[in-house]
């Protein structure tokens, strides 16, 4: 693992989970929904090792603290009560909004280069391209499911190294 | 895929289709096509349904049948089937161990096998992590079909059936495949008429010293062995797991049909495993050939008469090794034929009541061309039972046959052929008026082949002996020693004891529930339904031909990227 930096905890910022030592792949799940949350939890449970973000300044702290361990992404589109949506999160972790206009809690975060797939109940109002303009990989319906999450995972990484 | 709007998911497809074959110029061409947003060229489509998928699965083509099932909704178990491959592919923990990663790389690229060795062998150092021990699983599941958990046949265990399983079983059992040698040449030598004897020698010296090439490197400054391949599957030779070099050599064969070596050593596993269970390697089922057919050289035929009563075979050459379980399809289908007349009482695998010594079959594609020139027809008359064996049909010969309709006539002999088609098609009428009268004699008034033989002979002394060697499957057969076979009484319907063997069920692809994943060995050796992997079917790919610099969008024809 990897040296994590102490950082003081913005305000409502909640402890991170404990780490657990089981091994399975780190995702970040970023959404307000407890319903979706609790979903998704229970079917990537196998594989994955889901931490939950409730908003945009969760997300950015845990993407300090667990960034180089992640493999995925999962964003909220609409992330509501947040003052960054999915995709504006998505170009600042792709590094593509200049930090002088970001808010401080969104600045200097680290370069993700895993997968981001936003997810979102209303698929039909976004489409797919501009999620991919935006640095996005693929977008996904809720509730997500293992199948779906490990397919686009797998195109990612059949298009990097093939 | 991109008709029902997964265009999606069949880019993936491609993509991991590609990653087995990165030099498939029609996938790359295909891929670049969806990535444009154009249109798919027509082509042949085939159904995509869950056998397609389960077929994947066993091939380990993991990556394309997540994508077709997440592509498509295919109901029935493809949703649990979708979350468990879903499972399995999933990418591993940022930092995980090079064995993990290298896991991980080779189910995405379709050496699941390859995969599964490495796990196997990680699990070997130390205790796998709570998620690896369940990929592990999956994977055994999937790609061996619950072999490990199978209770029987999985390994022979109970009294041993034959004599030669009985000697062989003690050391097997000790997980000590040299001795298993010993003891087998020790058997042969006592038994010089038993040529499962004779090929259990040469199977297991083929696999002793397959496990001494392959393991022959010093290893142990290494703390994780990059393992992969024929070594993996020396490994588990030397661990006496037969399924587990069997599943390897399968996958090997698949990804390699034309590496003859991995193919004899497949062949050399499933032989080894019969031989443990008491089942011949050694085909002795099969009657003698029909009386008065006339087997004899070339030089003796061209403008001679040669004797009705006896077949004349050439000597093996030396230095060519008798090959076990060689099915010639004609040859399979006269056995079945003959099999219905021959006498209920006398078991399949033991030898024909006939004064010749039992035979052992010889791949045509072994002896040098000297040795065929009796059998080398003319091309005009070569049909497809008188080409070299595939080596690809070498492992359906494990599979019990399955009763047919009905006793098959004698013109099935000849349902293989490619060429000349319509001067065969009075052969095939005359040999069904032959099985029906009984009367197997070339010389008899009734055959008229013989007066179509004369007549090309005159024109070409090759054709007629090309006609005359394809008359007789038992061409291709020779034994080492015995260079002349009595052959029995021709077999007839009238035969007592001669009935029409039940019909066999022909299913459609897609039109029955598919089979309930994972089958056992056992299921699918009861239900003569070989595991496709078996096979490893030959890819052909067809390259589309395109004027140099017409069409070609990037001027490069290599099949590069676009």
């Amino acid at each position: 693992m990897s040296e994590t930096v102490a950082r003081s905890p913005a305000p409502g910022w909640t402890a991170p989970p404990a780490r657990e030592g089981d091994g399975r792949a780190l995702v970040l799940y970023v959404d307000v929904d407890d319903q979706s949350w609790r979903t998704a939890s229970e079917r990537l449970r196998r594989a994955y090792r889901l931490l939950r973000a409730e908003n945009d300044r969760e997300a950015c702290e845990l993407i300090r603290t667990y960034g180089a361990d992640l493999v995925a992404v999962l964003l909220d589109i609409d992330l509501p009560g947040s003052v960054l949506d999915g995709i504006l999160l998505t170009r600042i972790l792709r590094q593509r909004v200049p930090s002088q206009a970001l808010p401080p809690f969104a600045r200097n975060l680290p370069r993700i280069d895993v997968p981001i797939l936003l997810v979102t109940a209303r698929k039909g109002a976004y489409p797919e391209e501009e999620v991919r303009r935006y640095g996005g990989d693929r977008l996904l319906d809720k509730p997500v499911d293992i199948a779906r999450v490990t397919l686009a995972l797998t195109e990612h990484h059949l298009q990097r190294h093939h | 895929m991109v008709a029902r709007g997964a265009t999606r998911d069949a880019m993936v497809l491609l993509r991991g289709a590609l990653a087995r074959n990165p030099k498939d110029g029609d996938l790359r061409f295909a891929l670049a096509t969806l990535e444009r947003g154009e249109a798919m060229p027509p082509g042949p489509s085939a159904p995509l349904d869950l056998a397609l998928v389960d077929g994947w699965i066993r091939e380990g083509h993991l990556v394309e049948a997540l994508a077709l099932l997440g592509g498509l909704d295919l109901g029935g178990p493809s949703e649990e089937w979708a979350n468990l491959l879903g499972e399995l592919l999933a990418p591993v923990p940022a930092h995980a161990e090079e064995a993990f990663v290298a896991m991980h790389r080779e189910l995405l690229s379709g050496g699941a096998c390859v995969a599964l060795s490495h796990l196997e062998d990680r699990q070997r150092e130390s205790a796998l992590p709570g998620w690896a021990e369940r990929r592990l699983s999956l994977l055994r599941w999937m790609l061996l079909d619950n072999a490990q958990d199978a209770p029987d046949d999985a390994q022979p265990t109970g009294d041993a059936p034959t004599a030669l399983a009985g000697v062989l079983r003690p050391p097997f059992a000790e997980r000590n495949l040299e001795a298993v040698l010993e003891a087998a040449a020790r058997f042969a030598d006592e038994h010089p008429d038993d040529p499962d004897a004779r090929a259990a020698v040469r199977l297991l010296g083929v696999l002793v010293d397959e496990m001494a090439s392959q393991l022959s490197h010093d290893l142990s400054g290494y703390q994780t062995v990059p393992i992969a391949g024929r070594p993996a599957a020396a490994m588990q030779l030397r661990m006496a797991n037969l399924d587990g070099a069997a599943s390897i050599y399968r996958g090997l064969v698949a990804r390699q049909p034309g590496d003859e070596t991995v193919r004899a050593l497949a062949d050399a596993v499933v032989g080894l495993h019969r031989l443990l269970e008491g089942r011949p390697v050694v085909d002795r089922s099969f009657p003698p050939p029909p009386r008065d057919v006339v087997i004899v050289g070339r030089a003796a035929t061209v403008g001679a008469s040669p004797s009705p009563s006896r077949v004349v075979l050439e000597p093996l050459p030396r230095g060519a090794s008798p090959t076990i379980l060689e099915p010639v399809p004609t040859w399979e289908r006269a056995a079945e034929m003959f099999a219905s007349t021959a006498p209920a009482s006398r078991p399949p695998s033991t030898p024909p009541a006939s004064s010749a010594p039992p035979r052992v079959r010889h791949s045509a594609s072994e002896l040098p061309a000297g040795a065929l020139s009796w059998q080398t027809p003319s091309p005009s008359a070569t049909r497809r039972s008188d080409l070299p064996v595939r080596s690809t049909e070498k492992m359906s010969a494990f599979v019990e046959p399955a009763p047919t309709a009905s006793a098959p006539k004698a013109t099935s002999l000849f349902d293989d052929r490619t060429e000349n088609e319509d001067s065969d098609d009075a052969v095939e009428t005359d040999l069904a008026d032959l099985a029906e009268t009984g009367d197997w004699s070339l010389d008899s008034a009734t055959f008229d082949l013989t007066t179509k033989k004369t007549a090309l002979e005159e024109l070409d002394p090759l054709e007629g002996e090309a006609t005359r060697a394809v008359a007789n499957p038992l061409a291709v057969f020779e034994d080492e020693t015995a260079t002349r076979l009595e052959p029995d009484a021709p077999p007839t319907r009238d035969a007592p004891g001669w009935a029409p063997r039940p019909s066999r069920p022909t299913v459609p692809l897609g039109s029955s529930p598919p089979p309930a994943m994972p089958r056992s060995e056992v299921e699918m050796k009861r239900a003569d339904d070989p595991d496709p992997t078996l096979y490893g079917p030959t890819t052909v790919v067809v390259h589309p031909i395109r004027p140099i610099g017409v069409g070609d969008r990037d001027g490069d024809d290599d099949g590069g990227d676009r």
